[in-house]
Parts: C-alpha cells; sequence; structure tokens
C-alpha cells in the first residue's frame, strides 16, 4: 500500500443512513495517484450515494474523513468538493434541461469572456463543439438539452465535468456514464478518460458493463450492501470471480429457455413507412412471441423508432395491431395493446416524487375504480406483486418514493410498470440501462417467458450489443434512418457492432 | 437484508408494512408528527389558546367564531380552486380577480335585469367559465407560462371590473333572495361555510378517490411521463384552469350575496391569502398539496389575523401575517422537497 500522501484520494469510515436504510457502512476508500479505479456493486449496493457524498449533494454521518493528495477534505460540501479539484458525472447529469448544450457546458466557469466582460459567444460555441468533438458527438448547440438523445446528454455532462481540468483537477468521477451509450461512443470515452488519465488526472469509473471496468482500470472496489467488500488489482479478478464478490454468489446466469418460435405464429404488430425526423420510411414487423432487435448508433432513428411506434413523437406512417390501424397517440396506443418503456426513465418515464404505487398503477388506474372510488387494497396488492416479480430493493414497499430507490432499482420499477399492464406489444428503448447484471439476466428471463408463454411481442432498441444478442430472436441494424441488416438468431454481439460501425465508417465516407 | 429479499420478498415487503405501523417505528412516527405533518394545527391551538386568555370575551364569543367562519369561506373556496390548478401543474394568479369580476358582474346583472336570480347567476358563471377557457387555451394550447398568462389575465379581469363598476359601488343588484344564498344559516352554521365544505368534499373525492386525481397529480409533477403513461394531459390542464375559473366564479357570487355591494377592490386581496393556505397546507399532513391542509390552513391564518384586530392591532397586520405565513410554508415546502427527494436536479 502506498502512503497517505500518495493517495489522489481517501476515505475512511464513510457511512450514509437513510432513515432505516443503510446505504453505506464505514467504507474505506483510497484512490491511487494517476489510475483509474473501477467501482461495481448490485443495485443498490451503495455506488452512487458514496459518489454523492463526495460531491456535497449528500451529507454523511459523522464520522467520515477523506483527504485529496494529503490535503483534508470536507464531506457533504460542494464547495469543497469543487475547490479540492474534484469532478463528477452523476447518474442523473444533473443537466439543466431547459438550456441548450452551451448554458449547460459554460454555466459553471465554462465562458469565455472579452476584455470587456461581456461573454465571447461565438468562442464559447468553438469551444463546446471542440470538447464535445473529442467524446465524437456532434449535436445542435441550440437545442434545449432535454431534446436529446441519452447518450449526447451524456456527453455534454461529461464535457462539463472536464471543464478546465488542467487547472488543478484532481480526480474525475463517473457513475455509470455508458449505460446508454452507442459502442463507438464509449469507445471515444474511453479515449478521452485515457488521455485526462495519462496527464496524472484519477478516476472513479462505475459500470455495470464489467468489460469495460476490466478494460479501463487498475484497480476495482466492490460494495455489497453498503459495505466494501473488497478491492483488488484487476488484473487479479476473472469476471466470475467479480459477480461472485458483487451478488456474494446467489447470480445464477442459467440460460434462457430456449422454446423455439412457432413459424405459424401470427404478426403482432406491422408498421409501414414510418418516418420521424431521424427515421426514414421503415417498414418492421413483429410476430406473437418474437422478440426483435433494433440497433444503432446515435441519430440513426434507433433512438426514434419505439417511440415512434407509440406515438410519443410525430411520425409519419401507419402501425396496425391485430389488422387494426393505431392512431399516433399515447392514449390510443396503450388502448391498442402496446407499451412503451423510454429511454429516458428521469425524464419522461417516472414520477419520481411519487410512490413505486403510484407510479405501478398510473396507466391503468381507471382499473382500480370500484363503486366509485379508487380501490386502494387491490392497487397496493398488485404493486407489491410487481416489485416482488421484478425484485425491486431494498424493501419491496409499495409506498416507497421512487427518488430514494437506486437508478437501477428505478428502472426495475419503470419495466414492472409496463409488465404489468400486460401488453400485447412491448417496445423498450434501453430496457436494462443501469441494471445490474444479475438482475438483467433475471429481466431477460422475464421477457423470454413473456414472449414465449404469455405471447408477448417485443421490440427492444438498444445500444447494448450483448443484450440484443442474448435476448433477441432478430436483429436489425439502423443506418441513417434506413434498415440496413437484419440479423437472424444466434448473432453475436461482434456481429451487430461489427454492423453498426461498417455503417458508420461508410457513413463518413460518403 | 438485500439477500433475504431474493429469497422471500413477500414477507419483507409485509415486515416493511408492518414497520411503517406498527410500534418499532413508533419513535420515528411521532417525532414526524411533531415535526411537521399536523404542526398547523398546535399552532391553531396555541393561538386560540393566546387569545381566549388575552381577549377572552371578544374571542370568545359565538359571533367571532361565526365571523371567523364565514369570512374564511370565500378564501376557502378560492383556495380549493387554486388548488385544482397547482395540483395539474398550472399556477393560477388570476382567481382573485376572477372572484372580483364575478362579484361585480352578477350584481351588475341583477341592476340592470330583474329577471330570475338563478338565471343571473348562471349567466355569470357561463361568463367566466369563458374567461377561464380562454386562459386555459393560452397557456395549454399555445404554451404560455401559467403564471404570466393568469398574471395578465387578472389584470384583464381587473380591468373589466372597474369597467362594469365605473368606479362607483354597486349596490341596487341584489335582491333580498339573493342576500339569503349568502347570509343566511344551515343547521345553525353560515351558509358560506356550508358551501365550503361542500366544495372542499368534492374536491377532495376528486382528489384522492378518483382516478382523474391520479391523472392530475401526475400531470402536474412530470407531464411529459404522465402523457406517456396514457394521461390526456392536455385535458387535465385545461380542467385544473377552468376548475380554478369554476370555484373563483362562484366565489365571487357568495361574496356579492353576503356583502350585498359590490365593488372593483374586493376580489384581488383574496389572492394571497388563498396561495398562502394552499402552501402552507402543502406541509400537513400529506407531504403534498391537499385539502384537509389547506383547510386548516385558511383557518389558521383566519383565526390567528382575527385575534390580533380583536386586540386593537393596526390594519398593516392582516396583510403582513398572511405574507409572512406564505414566505414560512414556502420555505417549508420547499426544504423538505429538497431533504425528501433527488438532493440535485431542478425543482418543480
Ligand atoms: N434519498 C434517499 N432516501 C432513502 N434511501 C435512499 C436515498 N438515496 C438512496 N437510498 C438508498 O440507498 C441505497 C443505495 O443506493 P445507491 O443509489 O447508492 O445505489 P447504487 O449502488 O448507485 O445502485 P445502482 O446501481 O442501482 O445505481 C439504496 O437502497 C437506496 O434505496
Ligand atoms: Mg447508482
Amino acid at each position: 500500500m502506498l502512503t497517505a500522501a500518495a493517495h489522489a484520494l481517501s476515505i475512511e469510515g464513510l457511512s450514509k443512513t437513510f432513515g432505516s436504510t443503510r446505504a453505506l457502512i464505514d467504507v474505506d476508500l483510497q484512490i491511487a495517484a494517476g489510475e483509474v479505479h473501477g467501482l461495481v456493486g448490485v443495485n443498490g449496493s451503495g455506488k452512487s450515494t458514496l459518489i454523492k457524498t463526495l460531491s456535497g449533494y449528500v451529507q454523511p454521518d459523522d464520522g467520515a474523513v477523506a483527504s485529496i493528495n494529503g490535503t483534508p477534505l470536507r464531506m457533504g460540501d460542494p464547495v469543497a468538493a469543487a475547490e479540492g479539484g474534484l469532478r463528477f458525472v452523476h447518474q442523473d447529469l444533473g443537466l439543466v434541461d431547459e438550456l441548450d448544450a452551451v448554458d449547460n457546458y459554460a454555466i459553471g466557469n465554462g465562458f469565455i469572456r472579452r476584455v470587456s466582460g461581456s461573454i465571447d459567444w461565438p468562442a464559447t460555441r468553438a469551444r463546446v463543439t471542440e470538447a464535445l468533438g473529442e467524446l465524437g458527438v456532434q449535436l445542435d448547440l441550440r437545442r434545449p438539452v432535454g431534446q436529446l438523445s441519452a447518450s449526447a446528454r451524456t456527453a455534454v455532462a461529461v464535457a462539463r465535468a472536464l471543464v478546465g481540468w488542467r487547472d488543478g483537477a484532481q480526480l474525475l468521477v463517473l457513475d455509470e456514464p455508458t449505460a446508454s451509450m452507442p459502442d463507438d461512443e464509449v469507445g471515444r470515452l474511453f479515449n478521452v478518460i485515457r488521455a485526462v488519465n495519462a496527464s496524472g488526472l484519477a478516476v472513479i469509473y462505475v459500470s455495470h458493463h464489467l468489460d469495460e471496468v476490466f478494460e479501463l482500470t487498475q484497480h476495482v472496489t466492490v460494495l455489497r450492501d453498503g459495505r466494501r467488500i473488497a478491492t483488488v488489482p484487476t488484473n487479479a479478478v476473472s469476471h466470475d470471480e467479480l459477480v461472485e464478490l458483487m451478488t456474494g454468489g446467489v447470480h445464477d446466469p442459467s440460460p434462457t429457455s430456449d422454446i423455439a418460435l412457432s413459424t405459424s405464429s401470427p404478426v403482432a404488430l406491422a408498421a409501414t413507412s414510418i418516418s420521424t425526423s431521424l427515421l426514414r420510411s421503415i417498414d418492421i414487423e413483429v410476430r406473437v412471441g418474437e422478440i426483435v432487435g433494433v440497433a444503432g448508433l446515435s441519430d440513426s432513428g434507433r433512438e426514434h423508432l419505439a417511440k415512434a411506434l407509440f406515438g410519443a413523437i410525430p411520425r409519419t406512417g401507419t402501425v396496425t395491431v391485430g389488422g387494426s390501424t393505431v392512431a399516433a397517440d399515447p392514449v390510443a396506443a396503450i388502448a391498442a395493446g402496446l407499451a412503451l418503456v423510454p429511454a429516458e426513465r428521469l425524464r419522461v418515464g417516472l414520477i419520481v416524487a411519487d410512490s413505486a404505487r403510484a407510479n405501478l398503477s398510473l396507466p391503468r388506474i381507471a382499473a382500480y375504480r370500484r363503486r366509485g372510488r379508487l380501490h386502494r387494497a387491490s392497487e397496493t396488492a398488485d404493486a407489491a406483486e410487481l416489485l416482488h416479480r421484478t425484485k425491486v430493493k431494498p424493501d419491496g414497499n409499495p409506498e416507497r418514493i421512487v427518488a430514494t430507490l437506486s437508478g437501477g432499482n428505478q428502472q426495475k420499477v419503470l419495466l414492472a410498470r409496463w409488465l404489468g399492464v400486460q401488453p400485447t406489444v412491448l417496445l423498450l428503448d434501453e430496457p436494462t440501462q443501469g441494471v445490474d447484471i444479475s438482475a438483467k439476466s433475471d429481466v431477460h428471463r422475464l421477457l423470454r417467458e413473456a414472449a414465449r408463454n404469455g405471447g408477448l411481442a417485443v421490440i427492444v432498441c438498444s445500444t447494448d450489443s450483448i443484450e440484443l444478442a442474448e435476448l433477441c430472436d432478430r436483429v436489425i441494424v439502423l443506418c441513417r434512418g434506413s434498415i440496413d441488416a437484419e440479423l437472424l438468431a444466434p448473432v453475436s454481439a461482434d456481429d451487430i457492432e461489427r454492423h453498426c460501425l461498417t455503417d458508420a465508417r461508410e457513413e463518413i465516407r460518403s | 437484508m438485500t439477500d433475504t429479499a431474493i429469497t422471500a420478498p413477500s414477507v419483507t415487503v409485509s415486515a416493511a408494512l408492518a414497520e411503517t405501523a406498527g410500534s418499532g417505528a413508533l419513535r420515528n412516527a411521532s417525532r414526524k408528527v411533531f415535526r411537521t405533518e399536523f404542526t398547523a394545527l398546535y399552532v391553531w391551538v396555541l393561538i386560540i389558546g393566546w387569545f381566549s386568555l388575552r381577549i377572552p370575551d371578544t374571542f370568545l364569543s359565538t359571533t367571532t367564531m361565526r365571523i371567523i367562519m364565514s369570512d374564511s369561506a370565500v378564501t376557502g373556496i378560492l383556495a380549493l380552486g387554486a388548488l385544482i390548478a397547482f395540483s395539474t401543474g398550472s399556477i393560477d394568479l388570476s382567481f382573485g380577480a376572477m372572484a372580483g369580476f364575478s362579484m361585480v358582474l352578477v350584481a351588475k346583472l341583477g341592476e340592470l335585469y330583474h329577471v330570475n336570480t338563478i338565471l343571473i347567476c348562471l349567466a355569470t358563471f357561463a361568463i367566466c367559465l369563458g374567461i377561464g377557457g380562454i386562459t386555459s387555451v393560452i397557456v395549454v394550447r399555445y404554451k404560455v407560462p401559467s403564471m404570466i398568462a393568469t398574471l395578465g389575465m387578472a389584470s384583464v379581469l381587473l380591468g373589466l371590473a372597474k369597467a362594469i363598476t365605473s368606479g362607483a359601488t354597486i349596490s341596487g343588484g341584489t335582491s333580498t333572495t339573493f342576500q339569503a344564498f349568502g347570509r343566511g344559516t344551515f343547521f345553525g352554521l353560515p351558509r358560506s361555510f356550508c358551501y365550503l365544505v361542500v366544495a372542499g368534499a368534492v374536491v377532495w373525492y376528486i382528489l384522492e378517490m378518483l382516478p382523474t386525481g391520479r391523472r392530475m397529480f401526475a400531470t402536474g409533477a412530470n407531464t411529459e411521463a404522465a402523457r406517456l403513461a396514457g394521461v390526456r394531459t392536455s385535458r387535465i390542464q385545461v380542467g385544473g384552469l377552468l376548475g380554478s375559473a369554476a370555484l373563483a366564479s362562484f366565489a365571487g357570487i357568495v361574496l356579492a350575496a353576503k356583502v350585498g355591494l359590490a365593488s372593483d377592490s374586493v376580489g384581488p386581496p383574496f389572492l394571497l391569502p388563498a396561495v398562502a393556505a394552499v402552501f402552507l397546507g402543502s406541509t400537513q399532513i400529506k407531504h403534498r398539496i391537499n385539502v384537509l391542509g389547506t383547510l386548516i390552513a385558511v383557518y389558521v391564518l383566519a383565526t390567528g389575523i382575527k385575534g390580533l384586530q380583536l386586540s386593537g392591532a393596526a390594519s398593516w397586520v392582516e396583510d403582513f401575517f398572511n405574507g409572512a405565513a406564505l414566505l414560512i410554508a414556502v420555505t417549508l415546502a420547499f426544504r423538505r422537497q429538497r431533504q425528501g427527494t433527488r438532493p440535485q436536479g431542478a425543482q418543480p
């Protein structure tokens, strides 16, 4: 072990209690100078809470001691964290939706000023373009970030965290930055991380994608139930050992049941000439019991397809379910048996200030009306059953406010809501973003079962090629708004990735 | 704990439910109660106790009680309207002016046309709803922030009210039957108070017992999420503003009947105490705006102000007291919101 002075960050005795939940219990953490340190653990293990105590958004319990390069740091104080040189990309990004990328980027101290003190807009805009360019992202700088795709929003947050990092930044902390990011952008994000790391900036990297942790980090710390279970050199553990450490051995990666899809299965959803600002006249069909994946890079249309079919965004073209046409409107879509799990769970998915129960029952709240009033008991019972089925932690209490759940557990609540509606066609956009590795296979199993035994038709749009390979009977690759390839199972993650990236390269050449 | 959640979640669920209700969390629960949930009730008891000791003769009379009940009823009805709009995410700043407009309109119509009083009330109500409809089109269709749209509409309504009265008080517009509508009693209780109770019960039922109420709160909390969950959010938002307009118009009619005279300066001062009551009420009973909390808040404020007035306090006290209550209530509400939910991110 190195001496304390050589640590970029040292934390001792960190605990955090929320009411009856002990989110962190006496955690010690040492980050060596200049290293990339992975932080892993299943959903609700305390990763984000640890990071929020560092950034000062959450006040830790008494007794925690921390230092940055040997200089004491007062935890739970945002100003001290910023002055100490800590930079953050939080799990929920913390962007101001109404402002554009330039304002979000520059709002801290990223504005370039003229001699007179006024903002030099052209220079500031050029700087933002350059910072985003390094991350391989081009976007409309004038659009409010609330309208950008999930991965574009992440890029803005990462760029902002790195504003002026050469002047005194000590540690960059990234909480699941790649949860909904296409592979090519992940690659470029890694290049940026490696570059800043090579110049001496230490990095804490949180992810449920363990391959990324292996690729990027030198040490990895495992949290379980708020305790630090281990800190090990990354090259000294195997993937399975790491999973074992995270889950405590309860992970069951049993393969998904493989009942073959009947070839005579009828068409559940047929869509023709679907167009949006990104999609160009797409035709797509899903059969009863079939799971169709949709892959594609940013702006390929992947991020629009599920929303367009549901009528959540303006579209042209026709969607038919069970033979009858469905209007481009969420109410009509739900009535026709469609369900949409949108990619941005906090912005357009959940009502975080409400209880899990109220969130779960919202789309079918009218069904709970008995004798002129809401029947609370059956609403609560259904909610408890759904939370149990999707294993929402820490307690499956229907009255728990969604904002107090960890990110992955919020995602499970969103999935549970739409599974509970018992749709005929389930449209999923990044369904398992932020969900841990063992919960992810649970979700996949749940979906396979619902598809094969329950006759559910599923469309999964995802940036996670491994997920698509594992889950789907057929994967459609989108490129510049059109269908570019159709891959039949068995298909490997590499195949999908290769198709997406080849398309991207052709795009650059043309 | 987490491991048991995997093997036996149903047990954990029921255990967690039992914990909130059972003795294990008694200490926790009582701490909560003493902190925020019912503080207005304690404050109320303190206010009543204080003035009962200081000025027992004037304060503890049935007349005083009745005056508090009936004077604040109009504030209460207006607060219920504001609450409906708030719950759907709109901030209505026009309901005070709307009540004033409704009051002078009903009196003027009564003065001009000697037809059935009910007809005159219905005409007034319809005109007010029409104006509320215009506001909601501006807000929902053209996406003007509700605060700005209703602020503008408040000024328009005040202007219209002044045009109707031409600066004078309308005194000939209310028949005795009409006045009875606002002044009489039911079972010994002031009529206006009874209207408040009925309106409160209806609003409570809609918000807490019907699917519509869920849709309203969902729309108010996250409009896009509600829309994607199949809520017709535009309809809900229009309904929220129309509900506010309807109750404001009703309050104005009650006011005209109670006072018997109508002038254009009566309505607007109701805005602040009603808004204060909604916010103060949102710190009570539930962790969001709610009917019972609002009604309690209305009466806590009214009791305090009446007591001060009876003790001979100057006229500035009322404004000061209401304003201070609003500031304290909003501070409490926002502080709790920050503690309770997401640590970062914008407040609604
Ligand atoms: N504001 C809060 N109030 C109450 N409990 C909370 C609050 N924030 C977090 N928790 C609880 O603390 C625990 C740890 O949550 P945390 O968000 O740190 O998990 P995480 O490791 O980041 O999980 P994920 O991988 O799902 O993001 C969870 O049980 C969560 O429910
Ligand atoms: Mg987290």
